[in-house]
């Protein structure tokens, strides 16, 4: 299992919502239409989060981050690599 | 298989890119007008700013299309279809044969006058280039000629506001509506963001009508029906309008977009449209619609690739396009046409600082446009997703 990091960045993410569309048990707009990382039980949401994920989900969200229009979304790894973003 | 896309937008690249998941070992090739890999529109205002580095628009690497094998043909134009021998000719000569063929076109950026210097339009990053010297050209002049204009009151037009506000170049914006985006958005949430825009140095004209640029060379002045204006620099953002003459060759369907149905079909067998240029049928809705945003074309790309690889599938979607103008947050949910709804309900008002319009058709929620009253996104998308009756709210 994989562990990643998930950030948004919330002065570029503007509520396209298309990071919500592709993996929705990540990525949630939240009341004032800015994403939110989920935790993989769906409870907790911030702006970043680490999560232990399968390689499918790795995919789906680093797939969620390039579908970003604002390229708000980055991805590292657990050693703090950059993946995308 | 051979798939042959016509626009390499976000519609076009995603259909593409979900081909090739599908088929490894499909023939896919992207024709494009625009000589550029795929970049995010939505990001050019950012790099208009000067907050974003022109490079970060990019969304895919060179690299990218060799990686997936798909073909690239950049730079030129689709210039004819010819369905029964399932061709599509090219600017330049070439002549591609495809089994199936998607439109993902969007339209051409409507013109005012000529281009004459000083006038700039925003669709593509050559535009956005184009804007950045205007802006530093104006930006230079001395106070008395440091003015601009805008034409229109389109989500582009409004944008031009954001440009000037942050170098505090005074403007004036004229639109034959009363209020912005088409007139969809009712007076008080337009007086919310009046008043703010106004505060910030620009002047508005609702209901004005301009007749012409004039100017020796490069834009001194507009003639509009409340008076001439002098300014050095017009934005113009009065929508887009798809050039229809390649589909109609085809034998296409075209009303405002290319008709389909809610699979992305058009009426020609093995031919369909996506995105912007895309009037399809909207069963949350239940009307066919043009629709210009990004998700949209990026959902619509991604689905009809399941439907053109043989895996049939509707897409349906509930629409949503946000943008901030001034600082006042303004989002629009699902159908916000007034022509098509037929009654609107008010929340909140200009005097609270925010204000909900919720478009009312069959007794069901449509649509809604909310300025400064982001929270009510969630619960409207959620209605209009389980298309729930107006009385139950
Ligand atoms: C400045 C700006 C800001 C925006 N902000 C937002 C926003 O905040 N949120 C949002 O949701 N949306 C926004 N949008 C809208 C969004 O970018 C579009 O809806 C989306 O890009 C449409 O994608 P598309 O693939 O359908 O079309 P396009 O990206 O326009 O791609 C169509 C391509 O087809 C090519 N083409 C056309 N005809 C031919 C032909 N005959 N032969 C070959 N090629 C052809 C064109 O050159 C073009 O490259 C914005 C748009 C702009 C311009
Ligand atoms: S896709 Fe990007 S801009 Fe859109 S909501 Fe997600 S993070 Fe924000």
């Amino acid at each position: 299992m994989p562990q990643i990091t998930v950030k948004v960045d919330h002065a570029a993410c503007s509520g396209v919502g298309s990071c919500e569309q592709t993996a929705p048990a990540f990525f949630k707009l939240d009341s004032a239409n800015r994403a939110m990382v989920l935790s993989k039980d769906g409870v907790e949401s911030a702006a970043e989060q680490t999560l232990s994920v399968s390689d499918d989900e790795a995919k789906l969200i680093v797939e969620a981050a390039e579908s970003c229009p604002m390229i708000a979304i980055s991805v590292f790894d657990d050693a703090g690599g950059k993946i995308y973003g | 298989m051979r798939y042959v896309i016509i626009g390499g937008g976000i519609a076009g690249t995603s259909a593409a890119e979900e081909l090739r998941k599908i088929d490894p070992d499909a023939e896919v090739t992207i024709v494009s007008m625009e000589e550029h890999r795929l970049y995010s529109r939505v990001l050019l205002p950012r790099y208009v700013k000067g907050s974003l580095p022109r490079e970060r628009c990019f969304l895919k690497t060179e690299a990218w299309y060799e990686d997936q094998n798909i073909e690239r043909v950049f730079g030129v134009r689709a210039e004819s279809i010819d369905a029964g021998s399932k061709t599509v000719s090219l600017s330049g000569g070439r002549k591609l044969k495809f089994d199936k063929l998607l439109l993902a076109t969007s339209g051409d950026v409507l013109t005012f006058a000529d281009r004459m210097h000083g006038v700039s339009y925003l669709r593509t990053i050559d535009d956005a280039d184009h804007l950045l010297q205007l802006l530093n050209e104006c930006d230079a002049l001395d106070n008395e000629r440091r003015r601009a204009g805008i034409i229109g009151g389109s989500f582009i037009a409004v944008e031009y506001l954001n440009f000037f506000a942050q170098r505090n170049i005074p403007g004036d914006l004229f639109m034959l509506e009363e209020t912005f985006f088409g007139g969809a958005l009712d007076v008080e949430s337009f007086a919310i963001l009046r008043s703010r825009i106004e505060s910030e140095g620009a002047k508005l004209h609702p209901k004005s009508s301009v007749s012409g640029i004039r100017g020796k060379g490069r834009v001194e002045e507009v003639v509009t029906d409340k008076g001439n204006f002098s300014l050095s620099l017009i934005g113009v953002g009065i929508g887009i309008r798809a050039d229809h003459r390649l589909s109609r060759a085809a034998g296409l369907n075209v009303n405002v977009g290319i008709v389909t149905n809610e699979f992305l079909e058009t009426n020609v067998p093995d031919i369909y449209a996506a995105g912007d240029v895309a009037e399809f049928y909207d069963t949350l809705v239940g009307r066919h619609v043009v629709v210009g945003n990004w998700l949209n074309a990026q959902a619509q790309g991604k689905t009809v690739a399941k439907t053109v690889a043989g895996e049939r599938t509707a897409f349906s979607a509930v629409r949503a396009y946000s943008t901030n103008v001034c600082g006042v947050e303004v989002i629009f949910i699902g159908d916000t046409d007034l022509r098509h709804s037929q009654r609107t309900l008010i929340r909140g008002s200009a005097e609270e600082g925010g204000v909900t319009q919720i478009f009312i058709r069959d007794d069901r929620i449509v649509g809604a446009t909310l300025v400064n009253r982001n929270a009510d996104r969630a619960m409207i998308t959620e209605t209009i997703r389980e298309r729930v009756l107006a009385a139950e709210i």
